[in-house]
């Protein structure tokens, strides 16, 4: 073979070796995964409970009349709400959020009425307001271009409570948290 | 970015009338060849994420190269839900071994590695409605977060070949992975992208480039064999 055809089909199996060098370079996998949400998860402990040394936390009574927040309409929670725990929503738009909590005494059914589908219901609410003021910092990411933003919540703080005793047990927020603020009474 | 150019063609400019006059001897440089990616121009036309322009320059030294990789990169990405734009440029350090520094048509394969380091701004503006996998419970707002001045560095493993089409001119690719990538000085914005490395997804990658490059010799490349005895290589000038 003449010495300048064998450069040139040298040179053309060179540059299909170039050519189809990307192709083992193929994009990287981004997977839509996040374990962050804004939930703030609150639980009611009975002191009594501390002494055994095994917390538990109670929805026997923890009766809200409502649970509002600071610059939000929306009611969280109302009398009908049986929880163990408590997920209050961080404002994504602050770093700081105060939430107010209407808590009942008690509610009274009458069952005695004659019309079996009317059942009077009586609330009684404590006159006291309670209040749970977080502060926190975000973090925020692109988990990727079709999975979308990411706000991770960290560094939780109670700036301001009304409750007697508190104690924060987790200072981030995350789907996999059972409890960031523990509420003892 | 002027001021670094500046920097960077000053260094060129110094090292090749420093190599051209220096003595003749087995590390002296014998030439330097100047490149960019052509990938630059595929952006350009067809890609509306990502635009970016970069020069490579090598100096060979004996079957050693010490290479220099400078380039300015832009990524925006414009999404329903957001918007992320990012600014700034990069540059790479390093030397590779060539293994075909034998090879009578002056083709190269070679090894090498990198230090590299990137400097950018950006900015990510969101709907608070459109965060993922959480129920905000909050009326939706739009926000916005940056970083004016954020420094990032890594290390590069890279392998690739130049082949000679005609001449001094040359065609190649450098296959790249890049690891132990350290970003400073954000806010609570983690950057989506950085110039150079790429989607900071991990703190390692792969990247690929191309590049077209043209050989500006200065003296015959000599070879030494094994017996001590000097052969002028055949080629270029």
């Amino acid at each position: 073979m003449p010495k300048a055809k064998c450069r040139t089909y040298q040179v053309a199996s060179w540059l299909m070796l170039i050519l189809s060098g990307s192709l083992f370079f193929s994009c990287q996998d981004e997977d839509c995964v996040s374990i962050s949400n804004n939930d703030f998860l609150i639980g009611f402990v009975n002191a009594d409970t501390l002494e055994s040394g095994k917390i538990e936390y109670t929805s026997v009574d923890t009766l809200f009349y409502k649970v509002t927040a600071e610059g939000n309409d929306s009611v969280f929670y109302d009398w009908r709400t049986r929880s163990l725990t408590f997920a209050l929503p961080l404002n994504p738009s602050s770093d700081v959020t105060t939430f107010h909590l209407e808590m009942l005494d008690s509610i009274r059914y009458d069952t005695l009425s004659l019309d079996p589908l009317t059942i009077d219901t009586t609330m009684y609410v404590n006159p006291m307001l309670q209040t749970i003021s977080i502060s926190y910092d975000q973090r925020q990411r692109i988990i990727s271009e079709d999975c979308g933003v990411e706000i991770s919540y960290i560094n939780l703080n109670v700036d301001e409570v009304s409750f007697s005793s508190t104690e924060i047990i987790e200072d981030k927020l995350s789907r996999f948290n059972e409890v960031n603020l523990e509420i003892y009474f | 970015m002027r001021s670094t150019l500046k920097y960077i063609f000053s260094v060129l400019l110094l090292t090749y009338g420093a190599a051209a006059f220096g003595q003749v001897g087995k590390y002296a440089p014998t030439s330097i060849r100047i490149g960019a990616d052509p990938g630059t121009l595929g952006y350009m036309v067809f890609s509306e994420k990502r635009n970016f322009f970069e020069v490579e320059a090598e100096m060979d030294i004996d079957r050693f190269f010490v290479v220099a990789d400078y380039g300015v990169s832009s990524f925006d990405l414009n999404e329903d839900s957001y918007t992320y734009e990012n600014d700034g440029s990069y540059l790479r350090l390093g030397a590779d071994i060539n293994f075909m520094d034998k090879d009578p048509d002056q083709n190269v394969a070679f090894f090498g590695l990198r230090y590299a380091m990137s400097s950018f701004k950006d900015q990510l503006d969101y709907n608070t409605s459109a965060i993922i996998q959480s129920e905000i419970g909050w009326p939706s707002g739009l926000e916005s977060v940056e970083n004016d001045k954020v420094s990032a560095n890594w290390y590069e493993m890279v392998a690739g070949i130049k082949i000679r089409i005609v001449k001094q001119l040359y065609f190649g690719f450098t296959a790249r992975f890049k690891l132990k990538l350290d970003v400073e000085r954000t806010d609570s914005l983690r950057p989506y992208y950085v110039p150079g490395f790429g989607k900071h997804i991990n703190n390692s990658a792969f990247g690929f480039n191309y590049y077209v490059s043209y050989k500006l010799p200065f003296r015959k490349k000599q070879v030494y064999i094994e017996n001590d005895k000097v052969i002028e290589k055949k080629g270029n000038k």
